[in-house]
């Protein structure tokens, strides 16, 4: 067989809802299941809910498509909870929610173009 | 435990146990972290939104079992696709026999579909439809229709029915039946234009009515919706077409005599010389087909001894002979069924079908599961190394079954596409007789259905016993770098032995089956006759049925024979009603112990009878 090509972060585009909110929440820390459900849930205002198997099957296939990778830094040891697994974005993963966040951006710019009505910036 | 805590853990422990359905990887991978954050969020969901929460945290793990069954089977198969690409001599050999075994299977379940357990076309409830095994006569017919606690309703019919039919200028002979009235009311047939017989065809009218399939009314008459009421010659005599058939509807025993046309029985015998010599009142002329609907709740067994009793009756009324043989006098048969067979005699005929079929599929799965036992022993490495990853033995068992089961669906396809083709090659087979005989073979939805349960079951069949064996692994040696792999070996008793054997036995079986079947049909082909068939030619001529008086077709035969016999080339020629082994309605006749004072008379044989030329027995060349 042939050795698989690395993929292109365009190859993952457009991402799926739940793995673009996964990928965000640990742009800036390494996060935890409940940590990366929590920050999703606050950052959504509650419209947003990752259930735990549907949290954990997208963490899977992350995994699986080398965009996150179990993190080895752990917090202090009074707040750590040995059960807890940590997960932080991989090269790829970064570069794949940049090109999405990208994309993301291009298509809200198409909208309000389309519409005729100015961006929030150009409103503030 | 508060009641406000019960719905709460209610839910976890259904959450604990639809998780345990997950599959085996991913419960150990995540199955613990998944509990864990259910628990602590269990609470919060219970008090911020209700039973409306809970149902939705059970909601999102069952969906997510199935989605993981569902992905990892989808990885199965595209690891099996691409094992199976890889080995393509394997692949085909696989592929080749098992689709030749499920073609073969599916043939033989099409055959007996279309044969033996096919219902007639367009007949109503035909379970409900018995039939008289052999032919009776008419009044013994008469007799039978007034048993209406065993039969909702009757009808008996004459077959084959040469018919000579006129119409754009040419005669043509035509097959059909001469039946009651009652032909198609008991049938449930409804005819596709005009009407079906009734009391009116009871009497002859003016013109005798006819009823034409909707085969000829298509291939004769050109389609012609107008023809209801129009006249056509049959036999020299102009009958009123009233009915046109539904479409397939081609008689009440379409695979022995097939019908083309109907015509009741009032007809007379201007139209039918059968109906000759007061035909339908003498008892000793067992011509007449009879087929009955038993009412609901009367078994075929309760009609049979209900007629044996009624025919033993008539027995004495008609005659002070004691009968010859003491069985039962009127043997049912299926009356509904494409071909008429005793209800003991259809599992032999099914079964059969099914262990010919069986074992031939068989045979293919011996051979393709010792392939694979022998492919698997060369991915030892491969097993030992997924095993030795983490990979549980069941999951490696399901690699290899979906591998099979994919081998076992290509070649189900392909088998079925191919039976296809072989059934609609043998219905265009034409039988050399001198009715148009057609069968009807298609591959029905049974036996796609039949094809798809073997498939299956092959696919487990094969693909089981290898899995199995070769998980059975132990991995130390398996792992080393160009280790030698040990399999564990039982020299006599290996399953790879037994497949082996039981292909053999099974082929040898087969062979064995197909000799003596050869062997039967030579035996049949060189059958010896009684009468030499070399440059013997036969030329069948009815000028009665053409309308001739029969006075005028006597001296024409006789003519025409000597015509013929003066022919350079003929050595000699005769005339007779019948030819030889042909089993037409004929009364016979019945030999008898001699009248005795004091002794009443038995009949100890009967014999056919044909009327034939003195110059008979010198063409036929009989031998004693």
């Amino acid at each position: 067989m042939p050795p698989n090509k690395p993929p292109t972060p365009e190859s993952f585009l457009p991402l799926r809802p739940h793995w673009f909110h996964v990928l965000l929440s640990l742009a800036n820390q390494d996060q935890h299941g409940y940590g990366i459900m929590q920050e999703v849930l606050e950052r959504t205002g509650g419209k947003v809910h990752l259930w735990p198997a549907t949290l954990y099957g997208s963490l899977k296939r992350l995994l699986d498509e080398e965009l996150i990778a179990e993190s080895a830094q752990r917090p202090s040891p009074e707040v750590d909870d040995a059960r807890r697994r940590y997960y932080r974005l991989t090269r790829l993963g970064r570069r794949v929610l940049a090109a999405e966040s990208e994309r993301l951006e291009d298509l809200v710019r198409v909208i309000y173009a389309k519409r005729g009505i100015p961006t929030r910036k150009a409103e503030s | 435990m508060s009641d406000s805590r019960r719905p709460v853990a209610a839910t976890l422990r259904l959450y604990r146990a639809m998780a345990g359905a997950f599959p085996y990887e991913f419960k150990s991978a995540y199955g613990d972290e998944i509990l864990q954050l259910t628990e602590e969020i269990v609470e919060p969901i219970w008090r911020r939104h209700g039973a409306l929460g809970l149902l939705r945290l059970l909601a999102d793990v069952a969906i997510r079992v199935v989605i993981e069954h569902l992905a990892l089977f989808w990885h199965d198969i595209r690891y099996g696709m691409r094992m199976l690409t890889r080995s393509p001599g394997f692949t085909a050999v696989a592929l080749i026999s098992l689709a030749l075994g499920i073609c073969i299977a599916t043939c033989a379940d099409s055959e007996m579909n279309g044969i033996i357990l096919r219902n007639l076309p367009m007949v109503t409830n035909p379970n409900q439809l018995v039939g008289a095994q052999t032919p009776v006569s008419y009044p013994y017919y008469r007799r039978y229709r007034q048993l209406h606690d065993i039969f909702s309703s009757t009808l008996a019919y004459m077959a084959p029915v040469p018919f000579n039919v006129s119409f754009g200028g040419r005669t043509e002979r035509t097959w059909g039946h001469l039946v009651t009235p009652s032909y198609f009311s008991t049938l449930g047939v409804r005819p596709m234009l005009g009407r079906a017989f009734d009391q009116q065809d009871e009497k002859l009218e003016e013109q005798p009515a006819v009823m034409i399939s909707y085969r000829f009314w298509q291939g004769a008459m050109g389609g012609d919706p107008g023809v209801i009421g129009k006249t056509l010659q049959v036999n020299g005599r102009p009958s009123m077409i009233v009915g046109i058939g539904p479409k397939d509807f081609l008689g009440a025993s379409p695979a022995l005599f097939v019908a083309d046309l109907w015509m009741p029985f009032s007809s007379g015998e201007q139209v039918a010389p059968e109906l000759a010599d007061n035909a339908l009142e003498r008892h000793d002329l067992n011509m007449f087909q009879f087929v009955g609907r038993l009412k609901p709740g009367v078994t075929m067994a309760q009609a049979e001894s209900q007629l044996d009793a009624t025919a033993r009756q008539l027995e004495k009324a008609y005659s002070d002979e004691e009968p010859a043989d003491k069985g039962p006098r009127v043997p049912l048969v299926t009356g509904g069924k494409l071909l008429p067979l005793r209800k003991q005699d259809i599992p032999l005929f099914t079964e059969f079908f099914m262990v010919l079929a069986g074992l031939v599929l068989l045979i293919a799965c011996a051979n393709v599961a010792n392939m694979m036992l022998a492919r698997a022993a060369d991915r030892r490495k491969e097993i030992a190394i997924r095993l030795s990853q983490g990979a549980s033995r069941f999951r490696i068992v399901r690699q290899l079954l979906t591998e099979s089961m994919l081998i076992a669906l290509a070649a189900g396809a392909l088998g079925f596409l191919l039976c296809t083709y072989l059934m609609h090659l043998l219905s265009q087979l034409r039988m050399p007789f001198p009715i148009p005989i057609t069968y009807d073979l298609n591959v029905d939805w049974h036996a796609l259905a039949f094809a798809l349960a073997v498939t299956v079951l092959t696919g487990l069949l094969f693909g089981l016993a290898p899995a199995l064996q070769a998980t059975r692994v132990d991995l130390t040696p398996a792992l080393k770098e160009g280790g030698k792999i040990q399999l564990r070996r039982h020299p006599r008793l290996s399953l790879r032995n037994a497949l082996l054997v039981s292909q053999l036995a099974g082929s040898l079986m087969l062979l064995l089956i197909l000799g003596l079947l050869s062997l039967g049909i030579q035996t049949t082909m060189g059958i010896t006759e009684g009468f030499n068939p070399r440059n013997l030619y036969l030329i069948s001529v009815d000028p009665v049925r053409d309308g001739h008086s029969s006075e005028h077709a006597q001296s024409f035969l006789q003519r025409l024979s000597e015509r013929i016999r003066q022919l350079p080339g003929v050595s000699s020629a005769s005339l007779t009603e019948s030819v030889p082994v042909l089993l037409d309605g004929n009364a016979g006749v019945t030999f008898s112990t001699s009248d005795a004072v004091g002794e009443t008379p038995k009949a100890v044989n009967s014999a056919r009878r044909y009327v034939v030329g003195k110059d008979y027995f010198d063409t036929t060349v009989f031998r004693s």
